[in-house]
């Protein structure tokens, strides 16, 4: 436990020290969200921009105006939903090059985290961090395969069911499983890429081998680590939906619930690092 | 002369006895029928009597053998279904009638034969003549003893069985409606006896049931009408029921239905479940006894002293969310939270077809908007009542949707919302669009018509439409003929767009401007409208000005566009075509209105998209 908390502690420290990084990041999130939002906001002002209902349809979530908007001006969305899906991907490719990015600078310069130096290890680790994501993509889609199967051990067809409460059962049985699966993986995960990055071998394999290793020696240690980590995000989370339930449906609060959001997307930002950091500081101490 | 005297003198002495009764109980059965779960079967032995309530003489009778719908892949009903590859030949169904003989003792079976009245279709079973060795003299009264027997189908659309699990509807031969010539469409004496079609069932004739089935001891029956008596012989036990006043009888059974008994207007309420779905009892009982106090009150009290209600399981599915006299069925989940009101919305569904269908017994095969569309038209007025704040049909984290509204997406989410008139026959909707045309666009264009003749004044149709047509078969005019008469106005033009043809709805607001002249205090104002569709229906524009003052300006709608020139004191800044939404049948209300003014909800818009557009991206960092 102690290992645990001295390494987000000092995650912590290492946050505060790379605000640069941090907060290009959160521009760059800025700006592809403006790319998915800029076009869906056109649409609307041009088809109903004009038009009482939208006020309306704002003030409460209102079924019948969702589905005209959908019904006589869906085109546009179908476009502007195809345009952001290859955002999100670019996006996700971006996510890739951070996460590479920030390890590198926390392992290569300790209290100095050279926003120069965090592009390079970027570039520097680029692919190696991709085929890991696509490696524990594939570990992802097996597992929900196979939990989807043991959830429909009986089949899905209604007519050979007893009853769905069995398969109710199971479903959350394998939910819960999944989860906690998802919690351990995400700790590897990030364990093999401090290997990778501690390493610097091209190939990623032996990283991994040592990962699992490493993870497996100190569990204990790590899982505590997932555990502070969730909690941070849970208190973080809650926070957010507190204030945002507090303001959320006033036409006035338009500047506290732009300025919620953006504290909570940048929050959500530093969390990243931070944890990626005390991962690093951990496998460290361990 | 003499005869016509005393034709009339004795169809004065029928009335005369019938109106002692609540219906004209045409049509009156006593069955005896054993069930034989190893064999999935069904022995029957059926006294029919049928009152002749016209003056023609009746040389044959027609009846339904709908289980001979499911006898093979060739009927009209699976060809319909293309069978879904639900049955195999182990699992085919058929009813097949052994004798028939008549009051003389005569077997009638020998010269019967089956006949596809609707498509020709030599495959399909489910019409059965019988030629009589004696006629049925006018206003006479027949006897004809039946032995039947019946193979169950494994479950399909409304019966069958699955399991454990038995649904017995439209599940005996039954017979069809002789209607004299002027009765509804009928030019002459004819019977109403269609095929069983894969849409559409209902249209008989109203009696008295009375049924006694012999099941194993272990099964627990949920029937039409009221127990009276049940006893155990070996491992077997004798079910009696009886119903008075009805169209139809239908049952079912499994050893695992749990019965919860309640009381409501002195109606007993029997609510069948599985185990694991006791719970949804309350939700049910709540629904049920807001929809009986809302018919109550609006159209006229319900007469029977029962109703059973099915929650068939998962594997009967096919069997939920049906309506026959006095026992209705719906589906539930158990896992459905309460904010999912599917099983809500269908007890009051299936509840508010004991008025409309059973007790106002339309046709269903040949006018099913008159069935499912009142229906559903009244389901979306008591579940929004019930309901309230538009929660209706979903009420889960903030997102709200309410019955009429869900009613009327559904409509103009359909691929084709002109794919057929509403006055087609359930049959003839061969590439689709009937449950849409029936149920969604009759309840969209009953509610317009609420708009427009106002809600006190529908109320007053549709009151004066139940008590004079209950017991009865009313058709289109009937109907049409009511709502001129009651309202005062002749509604036809309505009719004639919603009804027969299949035009659409659409008003819009083009653009609307306002300027002051130079040293002038009036205000210089316009609105454009415009008609985008073909229906012509007249519509109100309101009129909002700056400093707070409104007008109500009317336009008959029928011009293709129509500008409106105003002067006022203020400035006019909004225009908005049926601010009440009266016109429900429109299918853009967001090109109703117009407004010169900023709005805020824009920028709100604007926030919460690049606010969730961040959070999705940041997102994806869980797979990083």
């Amino acid at each position: 436990m102690g290992k645990a908390v001295q390494s987000i502690l000092k995650g912590f420290y290492t946050l505060l020290n790379s605000k640069r990084i941090w907060v290009f990041q959160y521009f760059m999130n800025f700006l592809f969200a403006l790319l998915i939002t800029f076009p869906l906001n056109s649409l609307m002002r041009k088809t109903v921009g004009n038009s009482l209902s939208v006020d309306r349809a704002y003030a409460r979530f209102d079924y019948t105006l969702m589905n005209d908007f959908l019904q006589n001006y869906g085109l546009g969305v179908d476009t502007i939903k195809s345009q952001s899906m290859l955002v999100f991907f670019l996006y996700l490719l971006l996510l890739v090059f951070f996460n590479a990015g920030i390890l590198h600078v926390v392992q290569r310069y300790p209290g100095s985290y050279k926003f120069r130096e965090f592009l390079a290890g970027g570039v520097e680790y680029f692919w190696r961090f991709f085929r890991l994501f696509i490696y524990f993509l594939i570990l992802y889609f097996v597992l929900l395969f196979i939990g989807f199967k043991i959830a429909t051990i009986n089949g899905l067809s209604p007519f050979g069911l007893e009853s769905e409460s069995g398969l109710i059962f199971r479903s959350k049985i394998v939910l819960f499983v999944l989860g906690f699966l998802f919690i351990l993986l995400r700790m590897l995960q990030d364990i093999i890429k401090v290997m990778i990055t501690k390493s610097r071998e091209p190939i990623i394999m032996r990283s991994i081998v040592g990962g699992i290793g490493f993870f497996k020696k100190h569990f204990l240690h790590f899982f505590m680590l997932a555990i502070l980590q969730l909690t941070v995000l849970a208190i973080f989370f809650g926070f957010y939906i507190i204030f945002r339930n507090a303001t959320d449906h006033s036409f006035k609060m338009f500047f506290l619930v732009f300025l919620l959001g953006q504290v909570f997307v940048l929050s959500r930002i530093a969390l990243r690092i931070w944890r990626l950091s005390s991962v690093y500081q951990l496998v460290l101490r361990a | 002369m003499r005869k016509s005297i005393a034709t009339i003198l004795l169809i004065c002495l029928v009335l005369l006895l019938q109106g002692q009764n609540i219906s004209p109980r045409i049509a009156n059965y006593k069955i005896e029928v054993s069930l034989d779960t190893e064999k999935k079967t069904l022995e029957g032995e059926q006294k029919l009597i049928w009152q002749n309530i016209s003056t023609d003489t009746i040389n044959e009778l027609h009846f339904h053998l709908y289980y001979n719908a499911f006898k093979n892949e060739k009927s009209t009903f699976l060809r319909a279904r293309s069978n879904d590859g639900l049955l195999n030949s182990s699992e085919y169904g058929w009813t097949e009638v052994l004798s028939i003989k008549d009051e003389a003792g005569i077997d009638l079976i020998g010269n019967s034969y089956h006949d596809p009245v609707d498509d020709g279709n030599e495959s399909d079973k489910t019409v059965f003549i019988v030629p009589l060795a004696n006629p049925i003299m006018p206003l006479g009264l027949a006897s004809f003893d039946m032995s039947w027997q019946a193979k169950i189908p494994k479950i399909m659309p409304r019966t069958g069985y699955n399991k454990d699990f038995y649904f017995f509807a439209q599940w005996f031969p039954k017979l069809g409606v002789y209607e004299p010539a002027g009765m509804r469409y009928a030019e002459q004496g004819q019977w109403n006896c269609h095929q069983y079609h894969s849409s559409g069932e209902y249209y008989s004739d109203f009696g008295n049931y009375d049924v006694t089935m012999t099941v194993p001891a272990d099964l627990v029956i949920a029937s039409s009408g009221e127990l009276i008596s049940r006893k155990e012989v070996g491992e077997t036990a004798v079910w009696n029921f009886r119903v008075e006043d009805v169209i139809d009888f239908t049952w079912s059974c499994s050893p695992y239905f749990e019965m919860e008994q309640r009381v409501h207007n002195g109606v007993e309420l029997k609510f069948y479940s599985y185990p694991y779905k006791t719970h949804f009892a309350d939700r049910y009982f709540h629904t049920l006894g807001f929809t009986m106090d809302y018919l109550n009150d609006h159209l006229g009290p319900y007469p029977y002293p029962t109703l059973s209600i099915v929650d068939a399981p998962l594997h009967g599915i096919f069997c939920g969310g049906m309506e026959y006299p006095t026992l209705i069925s719906s589906i539930s989940f158990c896992f459905l939270p309460k904010g999912i009101r599917v099983a809500e919305t269908l007890v009051a569904h299936e509840y508010i077809h004991q008025y409309f269908m059973q007790l106002v017994a339309t046709n269903e095969t040949e006018e099913p908007w008159m069935d499912e569309g009142i229906t559903t038209y009244y389901e979306g007025r008591i579940m929004d009542a019930l309901y309230e704040g538009n929660s209706a049909t979903i009420d889960v984290m903030g997102v709200k949707v309410g019955n009429a509204e869900y009613n009327r997406t559904e409509f103009f989410n359909s691929p084709n919302i002109k794919i057929a008139p509403n006055t087609r026959k359930s049959w003839e909707f061969e590439d689709g669009g009937y449950s849409v045309v029936s149920y969604n666009k009759t309840a969209i264009w009953l509610k317009t018509l609420e708009g427009l003749l106002g809600i006190e004044k529908i109320d007053e149709v549709m009151k004066e439409y139940f008590m004079r047509w209950k017991f009865k078969h009313p058709c289109k005019t009937d109907f049409t003929d009511v709502v001129n008469e009651v309202s005062g106005q002749d509604m036809h033009w309505f009719f004639d767009q919603v009804l027969e043809d299949v035009v659409s709805c659409d008003y819009a607001i083009d653009f609307i401007w306002s300027y002051q002249q130079e040293d002038a205090e009036i205000f210089t104002s316009g609105v454009i409208v415009h008609r985008l569709e073909d229906m012509q229906l007249p519509v109100e524009v309101l009129m909002k000005y700056e400093d707070g003052s409104e007008s109500l300006e009317k336009w008959d709608g029928k011009s293709p566009s129509h500008r409106f020139n105003l002067e006022s004191s203020s400035k006019l800044i909004s225009a908005e075509i049926d601010p009440d939404r009266k016109i429900y049948i429109d299918k853009n209300f967001l090109n109703n209105s117009y407004t010169s003014e900023p709005l805020s909800g824009m920028k709100h818009f604007f926030n919460r998209f690049l606010i969730n557009a961040q959070q999705a991206l940041e997102t994806l960092n869980i797979l990083i």
